[in-house]
C-alpha cells in the first residue's frame, strides 16, 4: 500500500519546525512504527537524516512511543498505543499527518521526540510508597476490598506516556497525576503518605507548567490504557482532604 | 524548569503556593460559581412572578427593595463572588494558554462539548450582559425612557401611597425587540455556561465520581435548560401578548 506522510521535522529544541512530505510503500501487516522504520531506511539510503521518534518495548506497555497521528495522540484506535497500531487500519493512498506531543512542559528534543522528564520529577515528588514494605507479602495477608483493589489496579495501568497531556486542550497533566495519586492512596501501604503525596505531586505538576483540568474528558479518550477521567475527581477529593482533614 | 521542592520552602511561600495551586483555584471557581448558580435560580424564581400580574410582581419588588442592609450585604457578596470568579478564570486561562504555546496542525476533539470548549467566551458574554443588565434594571441608566416616559421612576398608586412600578419597566423593556433578543441570547449563553459549569463544579469537589457521576453529569445541563427556559419564557410571553397586554 502506498502511504503519503506529512511528518513534523525539527532539528533541535530551539530550531523552527516544519512538516515534510514523504511516501512509503507499506504492508498492511506492518505496525505503524515498522512503517516509520521503512521510511527511515529510505531516508538513510538517500543520505538524509532519519525521523527521530521514541519507541522501546513495541508491545504497548512501556509508554515510550508518543506521536499525534492525524490529530489523535497514539492514533485513531481507542485504548491503543502507537506501537500497537497497524497499517491494516489504513487504505492505499491514505495521507497521514504525524506531529509530536505539544506542551510547554514537554519540550521537543528532535522531530517527534519530546522530553517527558517532567513526569519523572512529578513522580519523584510523591508517586511512591516510602515505608519499608519488605518483599511481596503473601496473598491476602493485608485485606483489601475487591472494589478498591480493582480501582487501584485500573489507575496503576498508567504507563506515563503523556497522551493525556497531548490530548488536553490545556495541556494538563491531571490524568497522569491523578492516576498515580488515586492508585497509591486507595491501597493501605500508600494511604500513610496520602496527604503529603497529593500536595507535593500537585505542586510539582504546577511547577512544571502544565495547564489545569477544565473537564473536557479528552485525556480519557486518548489514554491508551483507557484510564477513566474519574481519577481527576478523586485527585481533587484527595487534595481537599489533604487541606481540610486534621491529622 | 524547576522541580518542586515544597518541603524546603518557607511556610508563607508554601501557603501562597497551596492557595494558588491549580486545584485550589479550581475550587475558588467552583465555590464562586455555586454562589452564582444559587443567585440565578433565586433571581429566576423571583422574576417568574411577573406571570402573576402587576400587583404580585411589585409586591415582590417592594419586599426585595425593602430589605435594607441585608440587600447590600447580598449585593456585596454577589459582586465579590463575581469578581473572584472572573479574576480566577483569567489566571487559570493564562496558565492553560502558557501550557501549550505551539498549536497542533489539527487535534481531534472526541469527548468534549461546545459549551466546554467556549466556557471563557460564554463567560465574557455573560459579564458584558451582567453589566448591561445591572445598568438597565438595577441602576436605571440605560433603556429607561420609552415614548417620553421614564419607566425606571414610574410609580404605581396603591391604597395608602405610591410605589415603584417595576412591572411596567419590565414589560415595556421586553416589548423592545432589541432588548428582548439581547436578553434571549444572553440566557442561551447562560444555559450553556451552567450546563458545563455546574457539572464541573462537582467534579472539582471530588463528588461526581462512581455512582454520583451520572446524576451530576445530568444536573449541569438540567439546570442550564431550566434557567434558560425559565428566563426566556418571560420575554416570549410578553411578545406573545400573554402578559402585560393591558
Amino acid at each position: 500500500m502506498d502511504i503519503k506522510l506529512k511528518i513534523w521535522r525539527q532539528s533541535g529544541p530551539k530550531q523552527a519546525g516544519f512538516f515534510e512530505d514523504h511516501r512509503v510503500e507499506a504492508d498492511p501487516h506492518m505496525s505503524f512504527l515498522e512503517m516509520l522504520d521503512v521510511l527511515n531506511e529510505q531516508l538513510l539510503e538517500a543520505g538524509k537524516d532519519a525521523v527521530a521518534f521514541d519507541h522501546d518495548c513495541r508491545e504497548g506497555i512501556c509508554g515510550a512511543c508518543s506521536m499525534v497521528i492525524d490529530g489523535n495522540p497514539h492514533g485513531p484506535r481507542a485504548g491503543t498505543t502507537a506501537c500497537q497500531l497497524h497499517m491494516r487500519e489504513y487504505h492505499d493512498g491514505d495521507e497521514i499527518v504525524i506531529e509530536p506531543w505539544r506542551a510547554a512542559a514537554f519540550p521537543i528534543v528532535k522531530d517527534l521526540v519530546v522530553d517527558r522528564s517532567a513526569f519523572d520529577r512529578i513522580q519523584h515528588a510523591g508517586g511512591y510508597v516510602s515505608v519499608g514494605t519488605g518483599s511481596a507479602p503473601d496473598a491476602n495477608t493485608i485485606p483489601i476490598g475487591k472494589r478498591e483493589s480493582d480501582q487501584a489496579f485500573d489507575y496503576a495501568a498508567c504507563i506515563g506516556c503523556g497522551a493525556c497531556v497531548a490530548a488536553c486542550p490545556n495541556a494538563s497533566a491531571m490524568l497522569f497525576v491523578s492516576s498515580k495519586v488515586a492508585h497509591l492512596s486507595l491501597l493501605p501501604q500508600g494511604k500513610v503518605e496520602r496527604k503529603a503525596r497529593v500536595r507535593n505531586m500537585v505542586a510539582a505538576m504546577d511547577a512544571e507548567g502544565f495547564g489545569g483540568c477544565t473537564n473536557h474528558g479528552e485525556c480519557e479518550a486518548a489514554c491508551p490504557k483507557s484510564i477513566s477521567v474519574d481519577a481527576i475527581a478523586l485527585l481533587n477529593r484527595e487534595y481537599l482532604y489533604a487541606g481540610l482533614a486534621r491529622d | 524548569m524547576s522541580s518542586a521542592t515544597p518541603t524546603s520552602a518557607r511556610p508563607f511561600d508554601r501557603l501562597v503556593k497551596a492557595l494558588t495551586s491549580t486545584i485550589s483555584l479550581k475550587i475558588v471557581m467552583a465555590l464562586t460559581g455555586l454562589v452564582g448558580v444559587g443567585f440565578v435560580l433565586f433571581h429566576m424564581a423571583g422574576n417568574l412572578q411577573v406571570f402573576l400580574g402587576r400587583d404580585a410582581y411589585n409586591d415582590y419588588a417592594e419586599f426585595m427593595q425593602g430589605l435594607g442592609p441585608l440587600k447590600w450585604i447580598a449585593r456585596g457578596g454577589l459582586l465579590t463572588a463575581l469578581a473572584l470568579h472572573v479574576a480566577t478564570a483569567v489566571v487559570l486561562i493564562q496558565r492553560n494558554q502558557r501550557a501549550r504555546p505551539e498549536r497542533y496542525a489539527g487535534l481531534k476533539q472526541k469527548q468534549t462539548s461546545l459549551a466546554a470548549m467556549y466556557m471563557a467566551e460564554l463567560g465574557m458574554v455573560l459579564l458584558a450582559f451582567i453589566i448591561y443588565h445591572i445598568a438597565h434594571f438595577t441602576v436605571g441608566v440605560v433603556s429607561t425612557d420609552f415614548g417620553g416616559v421614564n419607566y425606571y421612576e414610574l410609580q404605581q398608586a396603591t391604597e395608602e401611597a405610591t410605589r415603584r412600578d417595576l412591572y411596567a419597566h419590565f414589560i415595556v423593556s421586553f416589548q423592545q425587540p432589541g432588548i428582548a433578543i439581547t436578553y434571549i441570547l444572553a440566557n442561551l449563553a447562560l444555559a450553556a455556561h451552567l450546563a458545563h459549569g455546574v457539572t464541573s463544579t462537582f467534579k472539582t469537589a471530588g463528588i461526581a465520581v462512581g455512582r454520583w457521576k451520572l446524576p451530576f453529569e445530568v444536573a449541569g445541563p438540567a439546570i442550564g435548560v431550566i434557567v434558560g427556559l425559565g428566563n426566556i419564557s418571560m420575554p416570549l410571553a410578553i411578545w406573545a401578548g400573554f402578559i402585560g397586554a393591558t
